[in-house]
């Protein structure tokens, strides 16, 4: 005996939303219109099969078109509806795929839907009847508690949530600079802290494609395709550290984080300070924490201000030992 | 209405007394021979776990004194995913979401409250299927291959999406060139500064004599006061190190 075939017994039944006991008691879509659907989450969706749902929200004549307007409860794709079309004298079992818009706010590398969908519409005939000129219908909201009155079947939805890597970006903890010392007061022991939470400098973003890791200076990278893994291990003076001429060398051990970063100002340094060369060690060769300076005869020597000696001859003194 | 037969089941209802989402050969009994899945048990269900398998069964029915676990595996036995549920408080929706060993979503099985009800009450232990007792039907397994970049992790950690790599204390990560990502170890100069934003140890930044007047040290890092005598052969001023200390002095006949 031959059997009516899948779509059409869908045309007949709730499929593929979920058939309930209880509806919210607004017009339904007609069972004939939709017979098949399916839909997949992406990356950023947040969908949750044990919260989340795909209802049918609304259906739109404008003209000959109908529009079928799908929405979810997943965060990440709430905002953006996936709409199907479809002329009046579509043919049964009419399939689309449609892709949603794009969730710029949750990455600046996206670039794919937030999620998207097929779907196999069946007999306009009753949506004729429902709608016989321009206007919509729209379909019960969900809640958690309620449901929606057109739920798609939870198994009709696949799931990209956490699903692979979409792009490598890189950066590095913003620099520390090195403290000002005229604007402590490190005398009196005061402290003097480094930010406890450093803001990321970013350095390259959205990496798609075949991305490859390089060793630099101090660096060896060991890759195990046998288990897909790849080990970095610190070995002084790996890849020319030690060059004289390298670039780790131009900035005294330090590299630019970004492009285009430059030392600081007044500094031959990224991260500022002077260099070992620019700072006074020792005074006539006298080296130390303080160096005692001390006026024999004739000579006077007072402070003035905070940073100033004034050292001054008294010939009269001379006088007086001679 | 005695007799009556409904032309078009609902879904759900049409797979009451079939096996499906199992397999029409699926006998649905466990390898003991005594267990059985309800036939209506399952309503429906679907199962992309990244793999390169596009087959998948229910291998085994893990019961706990509070959960029950549902472990797919694929043809090569190997596990694909499982779903768990509390048996004292099954999901009232009979929606058992799946999750592959790195916790990523590999799929769904919704079952009835009856199902999850016979499954916890074959007691405490690990249930067994062969191969064909409980395969699924290909329409409810999509296949996910391995294709692409799935993920990044380390010994615990899992990371997929937008993936960042920071560099942290003495690392520095840039892009050397397009798509290639360069990592140098070059040290903290400033390592102490960095410490103490981090704990409690305490950093003074350092005070240094960098000029005076105006005027460097020499290369060696040494700044000499001497005396010139512009006008005399021999100054009365003399400066000189003794002790420790800088002598400043003046020396000679008077002044008349």
């Amino acid at each position: 005996m031959p059997r009516a075939g899948f779509y059409n017994d869908n045309e007949y039944r709730a499929y593929p939303f979920i058939a309930r006991l209880a509806y919210s008691g607004l017009t339904p879509c007609p069972n004939s219109a939709i017979v098949d659907c399916g839909f997949i989450m992406g990356l950023d969706s947040e969908y949750d099969p044990e919260e989340h749902v795909v209802y049918l929200y609304r259906v739109t004549r404008l003209s000959d078109t109908f529009e079928f307007e799908f929405r979810t409860t997943a965060p990440g794709a709430v905002a953006y509806p996936l709409i199907f079309e479809r002329a009046v004298t579509t043919p049964e079992w009419a399939s689309e795929f449609v892709e949603s818009g794009v969730n710029t706010e949750t990455s600046v590398c996206l670039t794919e839907p937030a999620w998207e969908g097929y779907l196999v519409t069946g007999v306009m005939v009753e949506l004729l009847n429902l709608l016989p000129g321009d206007g919509s219908v729209q379909f019960f909201a969900p809640t958690i508690s309620i449901g929606a009155d057109h739920e798609v079947e939870p198994a009709r939805i696949q799931s990209l949530v956490r699903a692979y890597v979409r792009s490598i970006n890189v950066g590095n903890y913003a620099r520390i600079y090195a403290a000002d010392c005229d604007s402590s007061s490190s005398s009196s022991g005061d402290i003097d802290d480094a930010p406890a939470e450093r803001a990321i400098s970013v350095n390259a973003t959205c990496l798609t494609g075949a991305v490859q890791f390089k060793a630099g200076f101090n660096c060896i990278i060991q890759q195990a395709a046998y288990n897909n893994t790849l080990t970095v291990i610190a070995r002084k003076y790996a890849n020319t550290a030690n060059d004289p001429d390298s670039e780790l060398c131009q900035y005294g051990s330090e590299l630019p984080l970004y492009v285009g970063e430059a030392p600081v100002d007044g500094s031959q340094f990224l991260s500022g300070g002077a260099a070992c060369e620019e700072l006074i060690a020792s005074i006539n060769g006298i080296t130390g924490k303080h160096v005692n300076i001390v006026a024999g005869v004739g000579v006077t020597i007072t402070l003035e201000a905070t940073d100033t000696l004034v050292i001054g001859l008294n010939p009269t003194v001379i006088n007086q030992n001679c | 209405m005695s007799g009556a037969r409904i032309i078009f089941p609902n879904f759900r209802d049409e797979q009451s007394d079939s096996r499906y989402p199992f397999a029409d050969t699926a006998s649905l009994r466990d390898a003991t021979g005594v267990l059985n899945i309800p036939r209506a048990g399952f309503i429906d269900a679907v199962i992309y776990a990244i793999g390169r398998d596009l087959k998948a069964r229910l291998a085994r029915v893990i019961v706990t004194n509070d959960t029950v676990s549902l472990v797919i595996v694929n043809s090569g036995n190997k596990e694909l995913a499982r779903g768990v549920y509390n048996q004292l408080t099954p999901p009232a929706t009979g929606y058992i979401p799946l999750y592959d060993n790195y916790a990523r979503p590999a799929g769904l099985f919704i079952l009835t409250q009856n199902t999850m009800a016979v499954m916890a009450g074959w007691g405490v232990g690990t249930h067994t299927f062969t191969a064909s007792a409980a395969e699924f039907v290909s329409t409810v397994v999509i296949p996910a291959q391995e294709e692409c970049l799935r993920a990044v992790s380390n010994d615990d950690q899992f990371f997929t999406g937008d993936v960042w790599i920071i560099g942290g204390n003495g690392v520095v990560v840039r892009e050397d060139e397009e798509n290639v990502v360069r990592i140098d170890i070059t040290g903290e100069p400033l390592f102490k500064r960095i410490l103490c934003g981090d704990g409690d140890i305490p950093f003074n930044p350092p005070n240094t004599l960098r000029t005076i007047n105006g005027c460097g040290p020499d290369t060696y890092g040494n700044f000499t006061l001497t005396v010139v005598g512009h006008t005399v052969d021999d100054p009365v001023l003399r400066i000189y190190p003794h002790g420790g200390v800088l002598h400043i002095t003046a020396v000679g006949g008077g002044v008349s």
